[in-house]
């Protein structure tokens, strides 16, 4: 029988909240490296300690999209949902505060802020807005980034 | 370096940007799978096969392999940090994933400065962004708010 849309909103309004415990991970110089050659990004303060100083920073910058190998390899997470049969990865919104520097310890905590359903042309859609917010060993925020999934 | 040929972004400054100004289009490609499997690489990631499988993507019910959205992303909001120069700090950054790029497309990335303003002291660029493929088609439009010094405080 298929789910009716109460229990569907019962169930994505169950996601909103935390997501396990922050995971923590030592930022690496080769792993920094590599993104950086990914991204096609070659500022030498992605691979040079000495110019990274001299542009004021504590040390080997990483590029921004690392908090994706953060992202990938945090806290083991996905939904069930029961309705709909594919989910889309929709929209990412970014906030950069501190910059993330080789040697640093970032931890990532998830959090579900926003579960909800939508009506889209060719049917109902679950939109689901998760949030990563990232902090370094100093206890300074250095990015948010907030993913939204679709689910239809 | 070992073999990385780096390359320092320009020194500007706040008044070196006005209102509609448009960047220098950049260039990426032929996007081939080679990309994306480097892109995995970086990330630690090669969950979702479709991303570098074509047997997997058309069993799927996909046109073939799709390259990953936050991988098309990077690159655009790389070059937007490149766009305002060495002086300045991304504050904000947001895409949106409207169309598949494959492998054999190229991407344009693009962008403008939307609006210009002084904050505490501080240059203020909007800028809207986005990579149109081959066809046209504006797969990825993002915005950006970057912090840029002034030359004369």
């Amino acid at each position: 029988m298929e789910i009716q849309v109460p229990d569907i909103e019962k169930f994505l309004a169950g996601l909103v909240g935390p997501v396990g415990k922050p995971d923590t991970m030592a930022v690496e110089l080769g792993a920094v490296r590599k993104m950086a050659k990914a991204v096609e990004d070659f500022d030498p303060i992605h691979y040079d300690a000495a110019a990274a100083i001299a542009r004021g920073y504590r040390g080997v910058v990483a590029p921004w999209p690392l908090l994706w190998l953060f992202y990938f390899n945090g806290t083991e997470h996905s939904i069930d949902f029961p309705f709909g049969k594919a989910t889309v990865h929709g929209e990412d919104e970014y906030e950069f505060h501190e910059p993330v520097i080789v040697g640093d310890e970032i931890a990532m905590q998830m959090v579900i802020t926003d579960a909800r359903l939508k009506q889209g042309r060719s049917g109902p859609l679950g939109i689901v807005v998760e949030e990563r917010r990232f902090t370094n060993q100093l206890g300074a925020l250095c990015a948010v980034l907030r993913t939204t999934l679709i689910r239809r | 370096m070992g073999t990385v040929k780096t390359v320092e972004p320009q020194s500007l400054f706040f008044e070196d940007f006005a209102e509609g100004q448009e960047f220098s289009t950049v260039t990426k490609g032929p996007m081939m799978v080679g990309h994306q499997v480097r892109w995995a690489g970086a990330c630690d990631n090669y969950d979702s096969e479709f991303h570098h499988d074509e047997h997997v993507a058309k069993a799927q019910g996909l046109p073939g392999i799709i390259l990953s959205g936050p991988l098309m992303a990077s690159y655009l909001l790389t070059e937007v940090a490149h766009w305002v120069g060495r002086h300045a700090r991304l504050l904000r950054f947001a895409d949106r994933n409207v169309g598949s790029t494959m492998p054999r497309d190229t991407a344009y990335l693009r962008g403008r400065v939307t609006k210009t303003h002084v904050q505490d002291g501080l240059g203020v660029l909007e800028i809207e962004c986005w990579i149109e493929n081959q066809r046209g088609e504006n797969t990825t439009p993002g915005r950006a708010v970057a912090a840029v010094p002034r030359r004369t405080p």
